[in-house]
């Protein structure tokens, strides 16, 4: 805006023309954080004028020019004011200062003790920048490889460091990972259990298995029961038992290393309850609906976090906080994401769900054709009547039970990512790997790692479908997610799927060697991811839960 | 991206059901003003309705189409057009276009037999061409006799890539933007019914609308991180009709997507949604510095202005489940008014 004027001075009657100021680029300047950025508008009929530069009002400058250090990621307005006597010129200017596009990268592998000859792919997975990023590979500082995977060969016993390094004009990242080589023999033996309690009702199989176990060639098991043996010689053991008390079991393993025998032993409780003992009956003011939500810890995926779709505050930093969420999402007819493979929720009622003729519980998805992402359904009762999630579960079992492509005992280790914007990587127990992938044009929370999970890797474990999405279009825009049979949560199958409503059936339950179990009520219900898959820009397969309740006939 | 993106949506069940089962008897005046809203509902859940706003008293009416009707308007509200005191509102993925009164808002026909209507455009009483999503041609009705009657095949594109989208016309020719997996804008002589013309733009032009100076606008999405299709920065095009070549370009930074290039009455300000809500006039030269409104932090899905005082109205479709809401601006950008409408509100018209 030029606001002109003319002057009489010494008599003469001259107009002095008032500045004006031309701005290049439309005024809207673009800098990367840490760097300068200098503002020097072109001006007519500036000479011996002064200059302003504002930002939020205070004066920065009053030269031509303005160079302004960008100190943080934003947005800041700057205001100029070109004045001489006749008159002023004011435009305002944006400065867009834009993080540094350093790559990230991660290996997503633990540190690992292997057999010399052991052979590998090795994957990076780095943050795309818009900048052109050189990934290459070092083993023990020397450089091997190029590219986002090389082949590992562990030829010789020792130990190997290797690098993945991510470069581009703003910077470098690099990950490392230590893979230490063996001779088969002297391969250290990994035996060890999430826990040392169990319980269980009487005459019920019980499985009691180790959460890891490597190196156990050549390896003595040898179990006892309240100070017998059993007679069993595997790693892990079915328990059964209709004494209703505290038994002990324990198990040793054994291994001659060299002409020395190592042992291991643990010891564990198992608790027998009688059957039925801590029902609660359905009373007249007893509800339908879950009660409560006991768990929630879904796999990294692409709503986990979302702030803007997925209704999560980013507050959510404790399991209580993420248990809170489900609750009220579920209250609110919401859905709750489990995210990829293996992610769960459990869910309890205020009172004993009767197994009923037909379906008993109703889990509402939001399945539709074409579209299922089917959750398997697991149910445990209260053996023990402490009210927790504590006791046995038992599968329900679906149309791809005890088929060959279904897999049992299947396991997914979850990799937080090591910076904001990245896929998360994942490894499996069967040699698999993969990642689920950052979508970044719909879901821009930094992390799709859940925030309440304090460790930097997670494993979940659970039984896995096999995929069936497929691309109908031929060129990726046009996924499909075809049902399955019957038996799952947020699954459109054809007979025990209305309006998103899956039913279940308590009858269903299997045990942990694939019998039937009777169950005459459940008191918990923990729906569970059941495949690892992903439908290209759609992203990962994900079970999604918007409501539990008791099926009344 | 926003029928793509329903795809996968996430969609809660348990909305309010309306029992009428009696038909309600809506009567405005055929001279009032109103403003429908089409609110698309959930991709699959047959939950579309339609509001009306009346801007004068600032009061809305939700469900208006159930409600006149006894009948759910269906799956995927996308779009409605006033035609010979007559509104068409097409409803995607019911493949069908219903035709209501517009004071009573009661059903007087329905097109059917449409693969996935996106638009319709009348070039006159007896024809109307009507766009496509996943189908490589633009439909020819006859409105009268609510009849298909022919195609317009559009070259080099498949049925599962295929999309037409919003019609603008000057003179005898019509142009259309064709959005999901395109990056075209079609020139169409009406009289003879054939693409006379094609201007490449960039990667998934939105939407289209033409100024006071005869020029077209339109904006680009950029397509999408991982997308087959391919990712680049959006911009916003001023296109000169008469020769089909670009006369402007204003680029975007990466990753963002842009969407609803519309126009005010007087077609000398160009309103877009880039997160925020931008405005510029027609004959800038630079995309000013500052939005027109801030973000809330939701999804902005649908815009429109007042033909006749020039109100900005936002539809936000907050997140895609809940009802949403529409915020009634001035030409200043002061707030005058805020409503619920029905789910992922979406395209506006104007009676």
């Amino acid at each position: 805006m030029v606001i002109a004027s003319s002057c009489n001075r010494d008599e003469v009657i001259t107009t002095q023309p008032a500045p004006e100021i031309i701005l290049e680029d439309g005024g809207v300047y673009s800098v990367k954080v840490g760097e300068e950025v200098r503002l020097a508008p072109d001006y007519r009929n500036a000479e011996g004028a002064t200059f302003e530069w504002r930002i939020g009002g205070e004066v920065v400058c009053t030269e031509r020019a303005y160079v302004h250090m960008a100190e943080s990621v934003g947005e800041i307005y700057v205001t100029l004011t070109v004045a001489n006597n006749t008159g002023s010129d004011t435009e305002e200017m944006r400065i867009d200062i834009l993080d540094r596009e350093i790559p990230t990268i991660d290996i997503a592998m633990a540190d690992v003790t292997v057999a010399v000859g052991y052979q590998r792919l090795i994957a990076a997975n780095v943050r795309e920048t818009e900048l052109e990023t050189a990934i290459f590979w070092s083993v023990n500082g020397e450089k091997v490889a190029e590219g986002l995977s090389f082949i590992f060969e562990a030829k010789a016993a020792g130990t190997y460091v290797i690098t993945a390094t991510a470069k581009n004009a703003d910077g470098e990242a690099s990950d490392t990972v230590t893979i230490t080589a063996v001779a088969a023999s002297e391969l250290p033996f990994i035996y060890e259990f999430d826990t040392t309690k169990y319980r269980t009702t009487a005459g019920r199989n019980l499985r009691i298995a180790p959460s890891k176990l490597s190196g156990s060639e050549g390896v003595e098991f040898v179990w006892e029961l309240n100070g017998s043996y059993t007679g069993d010689r595997e790693p892990y053991l079915i328990f059964n038992s209709d004494l209703v008390t505290m038994h002990t079991v324990r198990v040793t393993a054994s291994k001659m290393v060299g002409n020395t025998p190592m042992a291991v032993s643990h010891i564990f409780t198992v608790d027998v309850y009688p059957e039925g003992e801590y029902r609660r009956e359905r009373e007249a003011d007893s509800s339908t609906e879950f009660s409560h939500i006991v768990e929630y810890t879904p796999a990294p995926g692409q709503f986990i976090g979302d702030l803007k779709t997925g209704g999560f505050t980013g507050e959510e930093l404790t399991m209580e906080a993420a248990v809170a969420y489900a609750e009220e999402r579920l209250r609110e007819g919401n859905w709750v994401s489990l995210g990829a493979f293996g992610g769960y929720l459990i869910a309890g009622f205020d009172h004993s769900v009767e197994n009923r003729e037909g379906g008993d519980i109703a889990i509402l998805g939001n399945s539709f054709d074409g579209s299922s992402e089917p959750g398997i359904v697991w149910v445990m009762q209260d053996e023990n009547g402490n009210g927790k999630a504590d006791d046995t579960w038992y599968e329900l079992r679906g149309s791809e039970w005890g088929k060959a492509e279904t897999s049992l005992d299947y396991a997914v280790t979850y990799y937080r990512p090591s910076g904001a914007g990245m896929a998360v990587q994942w490894e499996d127990n069967l040699g698999g790997s993969g990642t689920v992938d950052y979508l970044k044009s719909f879901h821009t929370q930094d992390y799709y790692y859940p925030t309440w999970i304090a460790a930097d890797s997670y494993t979940l474990r659970g039984t896995r479908l096999e995929a069936r999405n497929y691309d109908a279009s031929g060129n990726g825009s046009m996924w499909i997610q075809p049902a399955y049979d019957w038996g799952y949560a947020d699954n459109n199958s054809s007979t025990d799927c209305l309006d998103a409503v899956n039913s279940l059936d308590i009858s269903n339950a299997v045990d942990c060697t694939g019998q039937s179990v009777e169950l005459d009520f459940i008191d918990f219900v923990k729906i569970q991811c059941a495949v690892q898959a992903k439908s290209g820009w759609l992203g990962e397969l994900s079970t999604e839960v918007c409501g539990i309740s008791e099926i009344m006939q | 991206m926003r029928r793509l993106l329903l795809l996968f949506a996430i969609l809660a069940v348990g909305c309010m059901e309306w029992d009428y089962g009696l038909e309600e008897d809506f009567n405005f005046e055929a001279s009032e003003r109103g403003l429908f809203i089409c609110n698309e509902g959930n991709f699959q859940y047959g939950n579309a309705t339609l509001s009306y706003y009346n801007p004068d008293t600032r009061t809305i009416e939700n469900e208006v189409f159930y409600r006149a009707n006894a009948m759910k308007l269906g799956d995927v509200a996308q779009s409605m057009t006033i035609y010979d005191n007559r509104g068409w509102i097409v409803v995607n993925n019911s493949h069908v276009i219903f035709a209501i009164d517009l004071d009573t808002f009661r059903e007087v026909g329905r097109i059917t037999g449409l693969t996935s209507p996106r638009y319709i455009h009348f070039i006159s009483d007896e024809k109307a061409y009507v766009t496509q999503i996943w189908d490589n041609r633009i439909f020819i009705v006859n409105p009268k006799r609510y009849e298909i009657t022919g195609y317009i095949d559009v070259p080099r594109m498949t049925m599962e890539q295929g999309s037409t989208e919003q019609m603008v016309q000057k003179g005898k020719y019509l142009y259309v933007n064709c959005w999901s997996y395109q990056n075209r804008i079609l020139k169409i002589d009406t009289e003879t019914d054939t693409i006379v013309a094609e201007l490449e733009v960039g990667i998934q032009p939105t939407s289209l609308a033409m100024d006071c100076n005869g020029k077209l606008w339109t904006v680009t999405d950029g397509g999408y991180d991982g997308s087959p299709y391919g990712y680049e920065r959006p911009a916003l095009y001023r296109i000169d009709p008469e020769t089909m070549t670009i006369e402007a370009m204003f680029e975007f930074k990466r990753g963002d997507a842009p969407s609803e290039v519309q126009l005010n009455g007087l077609g000398d300000t160009i309103y877009w949604i880039n997160d925020d809500i931008w405005a510029m006039d027609v004959t800038a030269t630079n995309v000013p510095v500052r939005p027109f409104l801030d973000s809330r932090g939701t999804i902005y899905y649908g815009l429109t202005v007042d033909p006749v005082n020039e109100d900005v109205y936002i539809a936000d479709a907050i997140d895609y489940t809940q009802p949403g809401k529409v915020y009634r601006y001035t030409k200043q950008g002061e707030l005058v008014d805020e409503f619920y409408v029905g789910i992922i509100p979406g395209a506006f018209c104007w009676k």
